[in-house]
């Protein structure tokens, strides 16, 4: 038993970085929802497998998680995406679908840090369970320039070194972490 | 879900050529480290691709992904792999029973989620956990070692990064006579063992032989016992009434069968459905819904549409854009 449940955490991958479920609240219903969407997408819900359901909710999760800025340029393209013809539609979902799975969970994060997470990924791609929202919510607070330079970080650590060097990371105050970033991408 | 059937067009083609331009460095690499024998891996992939190929048009192009891994997870070379050899840094996957080297890939290399792993391996989610369990490095004292288990991780997807573009493009021409559902082209290397994953134009899966053998065989047993139970009751020289005294060992019909519906089934467990069910319906009712399928894909569009640097060139380029559309729709941000 020990042994399953240590397989599932090392192997949470970057899923552990997607918000989970059980650890958001979720709000209730905006009083502008439209009301007839609501029957439609519950017979559609209803008919998705178990494991689909599941997926559906920490899909919904990860969108909560997302600053409302995120969130519209999301909506913006999935408006412009609705209005492509559907050859170029069918070929932007299978160029993605192509990619593998990480990179795909990466942009359930959101468009900002889904550009920067396969470079992140060897910072962040693996992280305990107690960490996550710390490591989200700190993500999220960076500029793009501390970005890329997190990314450099993030390169330049040996495996055997992320676990201190993100907890490091973590524990710097907002004001200091361009002087910290600086220095670890320079080492 | 999206359920997008993909027409026979060149615009089919060009998507399915997109797909597997983005599957192939893993499946290659899964393949090679599962066989331990890259000419055989390579060999089964091209048969699998070309299987995937007759396939595709048919299919929803969410469904893509599993397809394409079942294709590959259930051929023989992968499934019973003869004894293969493997570099010193991965030695450890040749130590390996077949069965969880390839949960283990399908992992590292193939980046696979839980939900097309399972399917892939034929297994439920227990059993691919206990999969993943048996091919997790030890140390010294048995206990699953993390470090080697990332070590291994990592030195599999080192090699999907630095695999050599040449032995791809040996792979790359099957989407172009799939797309007019035409024989392959002589352009195919023809593995010659595999012929199985037919050019003959029928739609068969690659391991439609063991997969229909076992249902075939049952129902000759089932029509065989049948005609020995109606043999039996004719030289019997009467039907068996529901009241009338039953000859030793035959099973008579005892009574009409009650057919009762089953209660609508909810199989969730009692404790936290209802919260669960309050959760459901606020995230249902969400003015967004409609869009979370797919959020992770608008993301990637929103961003421009950035594909996956490939880390085995010396000097990293720029990511490449999607296409025209979304650069231009990109560009109006």
């Amino acid at each position: 038993m020990n042994k399953l449940l240590f397989a599932g955490l090392l192997l949470a991958l970057p899923l552990s970085l997607a918000a989970a479920p059980q650890s958001v609240n979720v709000p209730l219903p905006a009083p502008s929802a439209t009301p007839s969407a609501a029957p439609t997408a519950a017979a559609a819900f209803a008919q998705l497998d178990p494991a689909q359901q599941r997926q559906r909710r920490s899909d919904y999760a990860a969108w909560r998680a997302l600053p409302e800025g995120e969130r519209e340029r999301i909506r913006q393209a999935a408006s412009r995406f609705a209005a492509l013809p559907a050859d170029q539609q069918q070929r932007l979902r299978a160029q993605f679908q192509a990619q593998d799975q990480a990179f795909r969970e990466g942009w359930r994060l959101g468009p900002q840090l889904g550009a920067e997470f396969p470079k992140l990924h060897g910072l962040f791609g693996f992280v305990p369970p107690q960490q996550r929202d710390a490591v989200l919510a700190v993500l999220r607070q960076l500029s793009p320039s501390q970005l890329v330079q997190l990314a450099l970080v993030a390169q330049r650590t040996p495996p055997q070194e992320r676990d201190s060097v993100r907890s490091a990371f973590l524990t710097v105050p907002a004001a200091e972490r361009d002087t910290w970033l600086k220095r670890q991408a320079g080492q | 879900m999206t359920a997008v059937p993909a027409p026979v067009s060149s615009t089919a083609a060009g998507a399915l050529s997109a797909f597997l331009r983005g599957v192939e460095r893993r499946a290659l690499v899964v393949a090679e480290l599962q066989c331990g024998d890259p000419a055989r891996a390579e060999q089964t992939l091209v048969a699998v691709m070309r299987a995937f190929a007759a396939v595709a048009s048919d299919l929803p192009m969410a469904q893509w992904p599993s397809r394409f891994w079942t294709l590959l997870g259930q051929r023989q070379a992968l499934r019973e792999p003869a004894t293969g050899q493997w570099p010193p840094s991965l030695a450890a996957l040749g130590e390996m029973a077949p069965l969880p080297r390839l949960a283990l890939l399908l992992r590292v290399g193939g980046s696979l989620d839980e939900g097309i792993a399972t399917r892939v391996l034929d297994v439920d989610e227990e059993g691919y956990q206990r999969l993943l369990a048996t091919a997790c490095p030890r140390d010294a004292d048995g206990q699953p070692d993390a470090a080697a288990w990332r070590a291994l991780a990592e030195q599999v997807q080192l090699r999907v990064r630095d695999l050599p573009a040449k032995r791809l493009q040996q792979l790359q021409q099957p989407s172009a006579p799939a797309a007019n559902n035409q024989a392959p082209a002589s352009s195919w290397r023809a593995p010659p063992r595999d012929e199985r994953a037919s050019t003959t134009g029928k739609r068969r899966r690659p391991n439609a032989k063991p997969r229909w053998r076992g249902p075939v065989i049952l129902l000759i047993t089932v029509a065989v016992l049948l005609l020995a139970a109606l043999g039996w009751r004719h030289w019997q020289g009467r039907a068996l009434t529901a009241d009338g005294p039953l000859p030793e060992g035959v099973v008579g019909e005892a009574g009409p069968v009650t057919v009762e519906a089953l209660p609508a089934s909810d199989v969730r467990p009692a404790a936290g459905s209802d919260a669960q069910a309050s959760e459901d319906a606020a995230m249902l009712a969400d003015r967004d819904y409609s869009l979370l399928a797919e959020a992770d894909m608008h993301a990637w569009s929103a961003a421009g549409g950035p594909l996956p640097v490939d880390e085995s060139q010396p000097k990293p380029t720029h990511p490449e854009p999607v296409g025209a559309a979304l650069e231009t729709s990109a560009a109006d941000e």
